[in-house]
């Protein structure tokens, strides 16, 4: 291992399909998703986890000041880094934090206005402001976790992840970190469910949210849901020093963005060949060395062909070979995608499997791609993963995971 | 190199008038028409009374928010300034990232207010992309199709934003960025200052000890940065130069600073030592300065702390006196200013300060306008709810 490599040393999680990564991985085998989409009631449906116990590990004084998104991150930061063997309170500043997030702090904002609305304004809840900001749970992180380092939080309707990812790498490898917790979360909030009817209204559409099935012939969209997720990176002379087992290298992330309005994403095939050929060039790596590709789609009709393009693109010949598997049915639609399914990939190539594409019943023949399906993974051939990254925000990421 | 800049204040909507007036003493606080105050602590805020239109075609601007449009316009100003859009530059290779704090709750809180009373809200007024939404207008105005991000660190997010367009262009990742962040005033925020005890009932007084508290304002900014070749081959303005950046957390609560400054100390220390410089060599702290007492007094702490024996007369100045808090903007609006005291040589004043506090000894708070300051470096700082802190040192653009 080199200097510049970083190294994944610890993952936690916290989704629809597992509280932890055991039960994650377990999902992975069987392409079981917890994911339950029923009935007419959406608040309803099942894209969250299992409300997360802490047991004594943390009081119910500081449980009082988190909400659902903080505790959340929190469970999964603690699984991370205890995996890690960090101590970040030992580690003075260097350990640090970021996150990606697309909801967070939305449910709490309309809490809050509501204790204004009926109280008044001189009997607004003061506990509830200060997790409206979109970095509460970045901050409940640092000052849970006693992370002192780089710090910062991305905001963004797609590629939040994929950015927070990329921030935790530069601190690396500048030298200003020894370790960066990096940590995805999404919130499906009473905000976010209103705001999933109202873009389905604008988009004409009668179902507001569709029904997750990625690569599916008859995919209709993909509901939102909530997750958090997260991953312990270090560079690999720190990891190599402190005797840390490596459980993958990460990558760089490739980036772009489509330079049009909101409300009008292009779906741009050629950016997204482009990031994704960027990715594996930073590698070294060509298509055929792929053990598979972890798409971003989730099933949306016109994304997941977009992304389908985008990949035939790049894998040429070697399309109908390389295993692509969707991973968005196993915890729902999410901003801050690109960690939970960077944890997914690093479990897959621990176990050494390509998982099945969860919820996708009747895969489509048009795509011209090997999209994995089923009840069963199947056989990791080459321990190298593509991951893409994509999203109505208009941003277009690859990144790329390998075993140590 | 910052090559560009752009600026919509509340002492004006853009750069010169912004800065003219801020060297004159004059104050934007103004009672705030966008929303009711009633039943909170104050009506005044720094409201820009008239939010310049981007050059956009209709069908565009009624889908921009308030904020979208002060961060549009200030790019704008700073795209013309900067000659980018003339430059021979792949738009993959330009990066656009646009920090943001609250914004857009503007209009996200009639979004809420409309569900929450069974109401459909117009398609503006959708929460769902809002913060993110002023950098991708940007780089819809521009065709800009390189990296985007849009950092949300409360009130440090644009500060961090300038700082991440640094950091992309070492990388190589990209030749140029235009970074910077936009805010608008909204009712949800001045509620929640109001709730928590931290607004002031009259326009604030950083560091002043009859301080009461925060002012809010909004406004928007844009730098161009690039690397300093490629700015040079292309004949660019040199207006300044950006010599580190660094981010850190206090880890200790999500309102109140550490008392002791700690991750402050650490963000301002890590920029000194990536730049170069010692202490002695910053001849002005442009300050976070928010007019709360453990704010101010914390933030003086960590600059004791760095700048030791160096601190005894050190320049401070925060513009929030004049423009109240930009929150997500702060930063973005401030670095502003202070790339142009380098280039005037000249240090801003604070107002309303007729004493200073001892706790924020032994600095120098000027309280009128310095000319001739003989400026060669600005440490820029901001902090943000969730412990969050981030700092800058800027130089001047004609050093060889």
């Amino acid at each position: 291992m080199s200097a510049a490599q970083v190294m994944v040393t610890g993952l936690g999680c916290v989704c629809a399909s597992g509280t932890g990564v055991e039960e994650l991985r377990a999902s992975l085998l069987t392409g079981r998703s917890g994911v339950v989409i029923e009935g007419a009631d959406r608040a309803a449906w099942r894209l969250h986890p299992e409300p997360v116990q802490f047991g004594k590990a943390v009081s119910r004084m500081v449980l009082r000041r988190l909400d659902k998104t903080m505790r959340m991150a929190l469970h999964a930061a603690r699984q991370a880094v205890a995996q890690a063997g960090l101590d970040p309170a030992d580690s003075g500043a260097r350990c640090g934090l970021v996150v990606g997030t697309g909801f967070s702090g939305s449910g709490t904002s309309l809490k809050y206005m509501r204790t204004d609305w009926r109280d008044g304004p001189s009997l607004a809840d003061p506990s509830l402001f200060p997790n409206t900001v979109p970095n509460g749970a970045a901050g409940q992180l640092t000052i849970q976790l006693k992370l002192r380092g780089p710090f910062t939080n991305f905001f963004d309707a797609g590629v939040a992840g994929e950015n927070a990812i990329a921030f935790a790498r530069s601190e690396i490898l500048l030298g200003n970190a020894d370790a960066m917790v990096v940590c995805g979360v999404d919130e499906r909030s009473e905000p976010v469910v209103a705001l999933e009817e109202v873009y389905a209204r604008a988009a004409g559409r009668r179902d507001p949210a569709g029904q997750l099935r990625p690569f599916d012939r008859d995919r209709t969209g993909a509901p939102r849901g909530s997750s958090a997720a997260v991953l312990v990176l270090e560079s690999a002379d720190h990891a190599g020093g402190r005797g840390a087992r490596a459980l993958a290298e990460c990558g760089p992330v490739a980036r772009r963005a489509e330079a049009s309005p909101p409300g009008r994403w292009s779906r741009d095939a050629s950016m997204l060949t482009a990031v994704a050929a960027d990715a594996l060039l930073e590698r070294g790596w060509s298509s055929g060395d792929l053990g598979f590709v972890s798409a971003a789609a989730c099933g949306s009709p016109e994304f997941d062909s977009m992304e389908a393009d985008a990949l035939r693109n790049l894998l040429g010949v070697s399309a109908p070979e390389i295993p692509v598997a969707a991973l968005a049915g196993y915890c729902g639609e999410l901003s801050a995608s690109a960690v939970l399914r960077a944890v997914m990939g690093v479990l897959c190539l621990e176990a050494g499997i390509v998982p099945p594409t969860a919820r996708l019943r009747v895969p489509d023949a048009d795509l011209g791609l090997q999209v994995t399906c089923g009840d069963e993974s199947i056989p990791l051939t080459r321990g190298r993963i593509l991951q893409l990254g994509s999203g109505p925000g208009g941003g277009y990421s690859a990144l790329t995971l390998s075993r140590p | 190199m910052v090559t560009g800049l752009g600026l919509v204040t509340p002492l004006g909507v853009d750069c010169d008038r912004s800065f003219s007036s801020l060297l004159a003493g004059e104050d934007g606080h103004r009672p705030v028409t966008l929303f009711s105050t009633e039943g909170y602590v104050t009506d005044r805020g720094g409201e820009i009374p008239t939010v310049p239109e981007p050059d956009m075609p209709p069908e565009h601007l009624r889908r921009m928010t308030r904020v979208d449009c002060l961060g549009v316009v200030s790019a704008e100003q700073a795209v013309l300034q900067s000659g980018l859009t003339e430059a021979e530059i792949a738009p993959h290779r330009v990066a656009v990232v646009m920090g943001a704090g609250a914004a857009g709750l503007y209009e996200a809180y009639a979004f809420f207010k409309a569900h929450e009373d069974g109401r459909r809200a117009p398609v503006r007024h959708h929460f769902g992309e809002l913060q993110s939404s002023t950098g991708r207008w940007v780089a819809y105005r521009f065709g800009f199709m390189g990296p985007r991000a849009c950092p949300s660190t409360a009130c440090s997010s644009s500060l961090t934003a300038i700082g991440l367009g640094l950091r992309w262009i070492r990388d190589g990742e990209v030749d140029a960025a235009v970074v910077g962040g936009a805010e608008s005033l909204s009712r949800l925020t001045f509620s929640g200052f109001n709730a928590v005890g931290a607004l002031a009932p009259e326009p604030c007084s950083p560091f002043a000890l009859d301080r009461r508290g925060m002012s809010l304002g909004e406004g928007g900014a844009a730098l161009v940065l690039e690397d300093r070749d490629h700015a040079l081959a292309r004949g660019a303005p040199l207006l300044a130069e950006l010599l580190s950046f660094a981010t850190s957390a206090d880890a200790h609560h999500m309102t109140a600073p550490h008392p002791q400054g700690l991750g402050a100390a650490n963000v301002m220390r890590s920029c000194l030592t990536q730049a170069g410089l010692e202490p002695a060599a910053i001849g002005l702290v442009n300050a976070h300065g928010t007019a709360t007492p453990a704010n101010d007094q914390a933030e003086c702490a960590a600059l004791r702390e760095v700048f030791g024996a160096a601190a005894k007369g050190l320049p401070v100045v925060s513009h929030k006196s004049g423009i109240g808090h930009c929150l997500g903007a702060a930063g973005a609006v401030e670095a502003s200013f202070a790339v142009m005291a380098l280039l005037a040589d000249t240090i801003p004043p604070n107002l309303r300060i007729s004493e200073v506090d001892p706790d924020c000894a032994p600095f120098d708070f000027p309280v009128a306008a310095r000319t001739d300051a003989g400026l060669q470096y600005v440490l820029k700082e901001s902090f943000g709810f969730g412990g969050s802190n981030a700092a800058l040192i800027l130089g001047r653009g004609d050093r060889p």
